[in-house]
């Protein structure tokens, strides 16, 4: 006999309260003077034996009762002649679930961890019987029935099987076990059986079950798929076998993400590429030599070294010198779950930066700094005054300066603000002209106060922390910014501490960004005229301007524009018809099929990655895509022209920590409650047959008990009886 | 029973009878008021009572000469009275621990004072000599026999003071006093009995061999009789101490046959040797007892 839920078996403490409370009461009995205890002691001499039966007998039928109860609940199978004495079901429903998630592609001596899973499938079917209702499910992040019915012949199922390929998605065990239960539970055999073939990868099974208790009100039509924890106990006569295939080795490196910081950068912007890769194994450090390739051209190759559990971020940084949709890849050396061992991302790098620099004559200087003679540089300027420059000026313009001169009037500020919280960025100069600006484009109304320092003079403070703003700065750069002297500064209060990248020594802000909408604007705290310090003149005004309006674009993000399976969004301008080229080959035509459409002037639509905005027009056509089912890169062209690319990748953060549930722990995790485990090792006919043998016997157990307990009662009740009179 | 004899009835209910302070008062209502509920003259028939004439002999008291006889047949003749017998009553009460038991108001032990306390005012009242004596493994108090009104003080006295002793051993007992008592006369024995049986009745077969008359008050408390009690108890021995754990609701049935057949095997034996046997409760009215003291009286006459 074993049980099928032994933790109850703990309960079984319990027998020993009526004992307890036996031995308890026998203490507190009161005591009754009585003349002479002559008579009681001849009567009791022939009663005693007959009470001291009688009590034992009810403490004994108090203890077996609980006992049966206890028992009852811990689901007790009994087997062989025993077995017989009880009805055996009759017909058979068995459901199949196979995992093929991407870490079911750990590859090993003989094959993947799915070859090794198909092999198991194959051992179920041989022995199930023909007549047997049989449904198979196959699961990644989501679950597909690809064969049910009445009868089987195994052909049929492991055909399609053999031909199935590795998903790149990952896992979702719970909603496939509910899956499964379900189909068991809407069958009217009487024998159910459900079979799970995987890896049982910890995170793919997640958290605990739902409570039961909480989604039991509903029902599973309403539900679409029943938990897990509910099916399991409303149909409590599915028998689970859980058939384990792990892998020798839970070691595995992978290129968890790859950052970048926009998908769109300007020519000759430095481009800073952020790739984490992860070490899963919990007891083996690794080395891993890691290669990143532009457009084809490897730019690095690093080998970095890893603890265990332990992850790395490397930051590569490089000039992005090549006009158009650059295609980047991130590589590591093969281990055993290749899939994880190489990623995509995109960058578009398009011609300088529209900005439109708003400033009257004094603004020479910036003039000066934001395009400087005899250099190309990376921004294409636009100078207006503060009477003359037009809306059109501004939606022509990515960035906006406002500088000195006559300053804004209340319409102008609300242009501005729409400009920036429309996606625009927009530097800001603090000064006494600019206060009005200033206030109603901060969203914490800073207090302003002007100082002139005369003779005395005020520095930058050295930074905690780099902010991206001096990315491009070298340690002695920095320090050269430090020296320099300002003599009139504005003094801003009201500023949060995170939000200032750099402040005076005084400890107030020098240059803070806030994001306003979706774009951002940038307070410089510096006169652009030399009498008021000695930055203008200094080589950091060129740079610092620039990478103020270049470096607080979006925040890092990543690069890798779609997940596998999953549908994108892109949004562009297109002159001619789409094309969409996958990276398996085949083509799409948006519009050419049903549920995937192209969308002329709809706007608003993101990828995952970010927005993707081809051209100087907001309100460009969206293109709906169908999802991609290999990494690589999915090309746009409008007619001969490369619209737009994006960047596919395996959605990898859990499915590559090679981390393992034993069986026991999955199915207590799912919440399954009637269950074996079978190993490789095992042979599954003699295991299945015990199995099948094996009859629960809760039920009589709880009749038992009632009898007991009805018995017990009735005792008490005539012991009750006599002693009232 | 018309409604002012229930009334008297009712004053003498032992837990009645023991609400009162004083002894004497105690008794003196015992027998009033149990003679007051018989219809008849307290003195009239048993008390100074008329018997016959004798002829006078030389040297005794002429305070008894009847002088008008004497001046008819000028002999000298004597009143014999009915009270001269001067019966002897030895009233023996157990004070034994178990005696110390009660389920209601009144032990035993307060029961027996009482019912002796009633009887000696009885018996001084007819003029008999009353003796007391008091008793539990061995004997603890003995008061001679006197009929007059100032040893019916000292015997109430007595009764009034008894506090419970140790354990019961009347056979030694009964043979020690029946040793002792000389003349015959009535013996009154108020006890549970919680003895051997056998010895007891030898006890008692000791007074009837020396030629006294018995009277046997065999007093038990009902529960004593029933063993009406609730629930799983621990019974403690009053005499032993000694502990004793049982469902008395189981035990009823065979405690009532053992206790029953007990009594039984007492009242053969207590007619078998011509004893009056008198079972009392001591929820018995004191004149239920007092009846059976006085037709034993009578019979005595």
């Amino acid at each position: 006999m074993n049980f099928l839920n032994p933790t109850f078996l703990i309960a079984l403490v319990a027998v020993s309260v009526p004992l307890l409370i036996h031995l308890l009461s026998r203490r507190r009995l009161p005591e009754v003077p009585f003349s002479t205890l002559r008579f009681l002691r001849r009567s009791d001499r022939r009663s005693m034996r007959r009470i001291t039966m009688r009590r034992l007998l009810l403490l004994i039928l108090r203890m077996a009762g609980i006992a049966l109860l206890v028992l009852a609940c811990a689901r007790p199978v009994v087997r062989g002649g025993l077995a017989a004495l009880f009805p055996a079901g009759g017909s058979r429903t068995a459901c199949l679930l196979l995992d093929r998630s991407y870490s079911m592609g750990v590859e090993e001596d003989l094959g993947t961890l799915f070859d090794r899973a198909r092999g198991r499938l194959a051992h179920v079917l041989e022995n199930l019987d023909e007549e047997n209702e049989i449904s198979v499910v196959v699961f990644d992040s989501a679950s597909e029935i690809v064969y049910t019915g009445e009868r089987f012949e195994p052909d049929m199922i492991l055909g399609p099987v053999r031909e199935m390929e590795l998903s790149w998605s990952g896992t979702d065990l719970r909603g496939a076990v509910a899956e499964g239960l379900r189909l068991c539970g809407s069958s009217r055999r009487e024998e159910r059986e459900l079979y799970i073939i995987s890896d049982f990868q910890r995170t793919g099974i997640g958290g605990r079950p739902r409570d039961a208790s909480h989604v039991r009100d509903a029902t599973p039509a309403e539900e679409g798929v029943p938990d897990s924890a509910v099916a399991a106990t409303e149909t409590p006569a599915v028998r689970a076998f859980l058939l384990p295939v792990h892998p020798e080795s839970e070691s595995n490196v992978a290129i968890e993400k790859v950052l970048t910081p926009r998908v769109t950068l300007h020519r000759g912007e430095v481009a800073e590429v952020q790739v984490i890769v992860r070490n899963s194994s919990r007891d083996l450090g690794a080395r891993v030599p890691l290669q990143v390739l532009i457009d084809g051209r490897r730019i690095m190759e690093k080998e970095i070294e890893l603890p265990p559990g332990g992850a790395h971020r490397e930051r590569i940084r490089f000039p992005a010198e090549r006009i158009g949709w650059v295609r980047g890849e991130v590589r590591k050396k093969t281990d055993h779950l290749p899939a994880d061992d190489q990623r995509f991302f995109v960058l578009h790098v398009q011609e300088k930066m529209n900005v439109l620099l708003v400033a009257d004559g004094e603004g020479f200087y910036l003039d000066q700094a934001l395009s400087p003679e005899g250099s190309e540089g990376d921004l294409a300027l636009t100078r207006r005054n503060w009477r003359n420059y037009t809306t059109a000026d501004l939606e022509r313009a990515e960035a906006v300066v406002l500088g000195p001169g006559r300053g804004p009037l209340v319409k102008d500020v609300e242009l501005f603000e729409r400009f920036i919280t429309s996606g625009g960025t927009a530097l800001v100069l603090v000064l006494p002209e600019l206060e009005r600006a200033v206030r109603a484009l901060s969203r914490y109304e800073p207090v302003l106060e002007f100082r002139h320092l005369g003779e005395g003079f005020v520095t930058v403070a050295r930074p905690e922390m780099q902010p991206a703003i001096l990315a491009p700065f070298e340690r002695e750069d920095i320090t050269g910014i430090t020296r320099l002297r300002f003599r009139s500064l504005p003094v801003v209060q009201g500023i949060p501490e995170r939000l200032v990248f750099l402040a005076f020594s005084t400890g107030t802000p020098f240059v803070w960004g806030e994001r306003r909408g979706a774009g951002m604007v940038v307070f410089l705290c510096a006169d652009p005229r030399p009498d008021s310090s000695e930055l203008v003149l200094s080589p950091y005004f060129l740079p610092l301007i620039q990478q103020m309006l270049l470096a607080t674009g979006p925040e890092p993000s990543t690069g890798e524009g779609g997940i596998i399976g999953e549908t994108i969004a892109w949004s562009g301008t297109f002159v001619g018809e789409p094309i969409c080229r996958y990276p398996d080959g085949s083509e799409f035509k948006p519009g050419s099929e049903g549920g995937h459409g192209y969308q002329r002037g709809a706007s608003g639509v993101r990828g995952r990655g970010g927005e993707y905005r081809a051209g100087g027009d907001p309100d460009g056509d969206v293109i709906e895509l169908p999802p991609s089912r290999e990494p690589g890169f999915i090309t746009i062209f409008d007619g001969d022209e490369t619209a737009g690319r994006i960047a596919i990748n395996p959605d990898c953060t859990g499915e590559s920590d090679l981390s393992f549930m034993s069986a026991r722990e999955a199915a207590d995790s799912l919440g399954l409650v009637h269950y074996m485990s079978i190993d490789e090792e095992q042979e599954l006919a003699s295991v299945l047959y015990r199995a099948r043998e094996g009859r629960e016997i809760s039920i009589p157990l709880v009749l038992a008990a009632m009898a007991v307990f009805l018995f017990e009662l009735l005792l008490a009740q005539r012991q009750r009886v006599g002693q009232e009179g | 029973m018309s409604p002012k004899e229930t009334r008297l009835s009712e004053f003498l209910r032992p837990e009645v009878v023991s609400r009162l302070a004083n002894m004497d008062l105690r008794a003196r209502l015992i027998v009033e008021g149990f003679i007051a509920g018989l219809h008849r003259s307290p003195y009239h028939g048993f008390s100074v009572e008329f018997a016959e004439y004798r002829q006078y002999n030389a040297g005794e008291s002429t305070r008894n000469v009847d002088w008008r006889i004497y001046g008819k047949t000028d002999r000298y003749y004597v009143k014999v009275f009915e009270d001269e017998t001067n019966l002897k009553a030895s009233l023996l009460l157990d004070r034994s621990a178990s005696m110390d038991f009660t389920s209601g108001e009144v032990t035993k032990l307060r029961y027996g004072a009482l019912l002796s306390a009633a009887l000696s005012y009885l018996m001084i009242k007819q003029r008999d000599a009353v003796g007391l004596v008091v008793f539990d493994e061995r004997i603890n108090t003995i008061i001679p026999h006197r009929s007059v009104r100032r040893h019916l003080l000292y015997l109430l006295k007595t009764l009034e003071a008894l506090t419970p002793g140790a354990r019961t051993e009347i056979s030694s007992t009964l043979h020690a006093v029946a040793e002792r008592i000389k003349r015959r006369g009535l013996v009154v024995l108020v006890s549970d009995l919680f003895d051997e049986p056998e010895r007891v009745i030898g006890g008692l077969k000791h007074f009837r061999h020396r030629g006294h008359e018995i009277v046997l008050f065999h007093l038990l408390d009902p529960i004593e009789l029933t063993l009406d009690v609730r629930g799983e108890v621990r019974f403690v021995d009053r005499e032993t101490g000694e502990k004793l754990r049982a469902q008395p609701w189981f035990l009823q049935r065979d405690y009532r046959r053992s206790v029953s057949e007990w009594i039984s095997w007492l009242e053969r034996e207590c007619k078998e040797n011509a004893i009056d046997y008198n079972l009392i409760t001591t929820e018995t009215p004191f004149d239920q007892a007092l009846v059976s003291y006085l037709s034993k009286r009578r019979r005595l006459r």
